[in-house]
């Protein structure tokens, strides 16, 4: 389901160090996602006006944006944003629910840590090729050096997570 | 086993890892890269990782989503469903069920700045029904009317599900937006038909409200200006080519920033709250785009589309028995999962299957026509038991009125969705007239 829409009132103060960094991470991303709109708007106001846009603004933009979706991603799986399906196993008893949910997170780790292995390999790749953007001749690889760190903290957080989805486990 | 019934397997393997809790982005990442492996080996599937999910990530159709997302929420904490709510209830508020009626409206407005669907609901809740509590409103109606007006968000483009539909089917997404126009338009008079008509067989369920005196119209019209000046930016900004759906995006988010700073309360917990909540829809709708890339790659590498297309053809069912059927199988998925995960799976499957029908249409009528058909069908997901998300975000907000009371207070809006339904498949031209008529 799409995420509701209510953040969680978790006092700050109360998050755990690691919880705190994804967060402050998904906000300097929120940060950098409003940069990309700002070199939007500033290239619309350009062709308008002085009838000259940002050249190659949509690969800033859409750099801008991989990088910022990216920092979102281990946030979002602490706060518990990736959507399951829960009509089937809702009737399932605690502990069960406990071991599917822990196998989802883990399951995400595995993936994540691949995806971040594989990102990193790329990025290395197109470092060594010296690969560019095609107007502004950005070097390709500076968006995978934030990127495939970012993947390795979201295998990371799903670390985090399946030990706390296994929490009723522990208790009984 | 041949291609497509690898590609089978792997389907109902994947739908059962998403009945078993797994998160529906990981689902579709194992299920589709197990797959991939199995039909072309190791070495091409670890080769695509390489940068097949940066590349989701910077995909320049991708960008306008987090930006829209932003706009919605900024939107949602600003006061913004506030302004619009007071001034259509200052001219409609009076009549019976009219703070219904205005809601709707206030939706439907709202819904052409928020991509959201829950964000719509959800906002415009929050404003609206302590006024229909005021006045004594019944709370199946009051409750019934915000999770199906709610729906409106989606319908009335900017909408995120037709962004996702528009980059699958390889069509212009400003077309589709004009597209659902008109469509959105029918649904918002159609849920005001639907009030009028339940407060007229339920006296009592709606109580006349207080009339509001000129002074107090002015002041609510003064306050919506500058809402209306965002709207015309956006959704003209749009419709008329001047922006495109990015742009617009961008620069709607500039004037709802500008708006917030006129908010009550800290701004700096409103943009840090927008910002945080852009962050988790915006992570989880890029999982699903990077899972369902990755299944969809395997789709295509199967041949699975294809065979189920030319069985189709062989077996030579009528175009509009394959697209009842069709849209049959999106009102049974939409009682299971998200809306954006239902178009991500089944477009790569059911598009070339439309597409290879004959309606007497172009290829472009058709895209848009069905685009159209399938917004409308998985949005009902949203309403309907046993996880329609609007209803349980309204009932949660209303706070006292029993589930069972919201779901019996939707039955008119989902009668008038369908009676929707059953006129924009018998007249193909109200989905895509408008787009020729403006001259796209």
């Amino acid at each position: 389901m799409e995420p509701v829409p209510i953040e969680p009132k978790v006092e700050r103060r109360d998050l755990p160090p690691f919880d705190r960094l994804c967060r402050w991470l998904a906000l300097a991303g929120g940060v950098v996602l409003a940069l990309a709109g700002a070199v939007t708007v500033a290239s619309v106001f350009g062709r308008y006006f002085f009838n000259d846009a940002i050249a190659g603004d949509s690969e800033i933009v859409s750099n801008l944006t991989a990088i910022a979706v990216a920092l979102f991603l281990p946030w979002c799986q602490l706060a518990r944003g990736n959507v399951i399906v829960d009509v089937f196993t809702e009737r399932a008893s605690a502990p069960v629910k406990a071991i599917l949910d822990g196998l989802g997170s883990f399951l995400l780790a595995l993936i994540a840590g691949v995806v971040a292995w594989r990102l990193a390999a790329g990025g290395f790749g197109l470092a060594a090729a010296h690969d560019e953007t095609m107007v502004l001749r950005l070097p390709t690889w500076w968006a995978f050096a934030v990127i495939a760190p970012a993947f390795a903290l979201l295998a990371a957080a799903s670390v985090v997570t399946t030990w706390r989805d296994l929490a009723p486990l522990r208790r009984s | 086993m041949d291609g497509p019934t690898i590609g089978l397997v792997f389907t109902l393997a994947m739908l059962a890892l998403m009945f078993l809790r797994v998160p529906i982005a990981v689902s579709m990442m194992l299920a589709g890269g197990i797959g991939y492996v199995v039909l072309a080996g190791f070495t091409p599937f670890l080769a695509s990782l390489k940068t097949g999910p940066y590349f989701q990530l910077a995909n320049e159709s991708f960008t306008v989503i987090p930006l829209f997302l932003l706009m919605g929420f900024l939107a949602s904490h600003a006061g913004i469903s506030r302004r619009i709510f007071e001034a259509a209830n200052a001219f409609l508020g009076h009549l019976r069920g009219g703070l219904c009626v205005a809601a709707i409206g206030g939706c439907a407005f709202f819904g052409a700045i928020c991509g959201s669907s829950l964000a719509t609901a959800a906002t415009m809740g929050q404003v609206a029904l302590p006024e229909m509590r005021r006045y004594g409103y019944d709370g199946a109606l009051a409750t019934g009317t915000l999770a199906a007006g709610g729906t409106l968000g989606i319908l009335i483009p900017p909408s995120i599900p037709l962004i996702v539909y528009a980059i699958l089917a390889e069509q212009n997404i400003a077309k589709l937006f004009v597209a659902a126009f008109l469509p959105g338009i029918l649904a918002t008079l159609g849920y005001m038909t639907a009030v009028a008509i339940t407060v007229r067989l339920r006296k009592g369920a709606a109580p006349a409200a207080a009339r509001s005196t000129w002074r107090e119209r002015a002041c609510a019209l003064v306050r919506f200006l500058p809402v209306s000046v965002l709207f015309l930016l956006v959704v003209g900004g749009i419709y008329s080519g001047v922006f495109t759906p990015t742009e617009a995006a961008a620069v709607g988010t500039g004037g709802v920033v500008i708006i917030a700073c006129f908010a009550r309360g800290s701004k700096l917990a409103i943009f840090r709250q927008s910002l945080v909540e852009t962050a988790v829809a915006t992570g989880m709708i890029f999982m699903i785009l990077i899972g369902a890339d990755i299944f969809n790659s395997f789709i295509a590498l199967s041949g699975l589309p294809q065979a189920l297309a030319s069985w189709i053809v062989a077996k030579g069912f009528s175009p509009m028995t394959v697209m009842l059927a069709i849209l049959v199988v999106y009102l049974i998925m939409g009682c299971l999962m998200d809306s954006l995960s239902m178009i991500l799976l089944t477009i790569p499957i059911f598009f070339p299957v439309v597409i290879a029908l004959d309606f007497g249409l172009s290829y472009e009528e058709t895209a848009l026509w069905f685009g159209i058909l399938v917004l409308i069908v998985v949005e009902v997901g949203l309403i309907t038991p046993p996880v329609g998300m609007n209803v349980f975000v309204i009932n949660k907000i209303a706070g006292d009125v029993p589930m069972r009371q919201t779901f019996k207070g939707i039955v008119p809006f989902l009668l008038s969705d369908f009676l929707r339904v059953a006129l924009l498949l018998s007249f193909p031209v109200l989905s895509y007239g408008l787009v020729y008529w403006l001259g796209w």
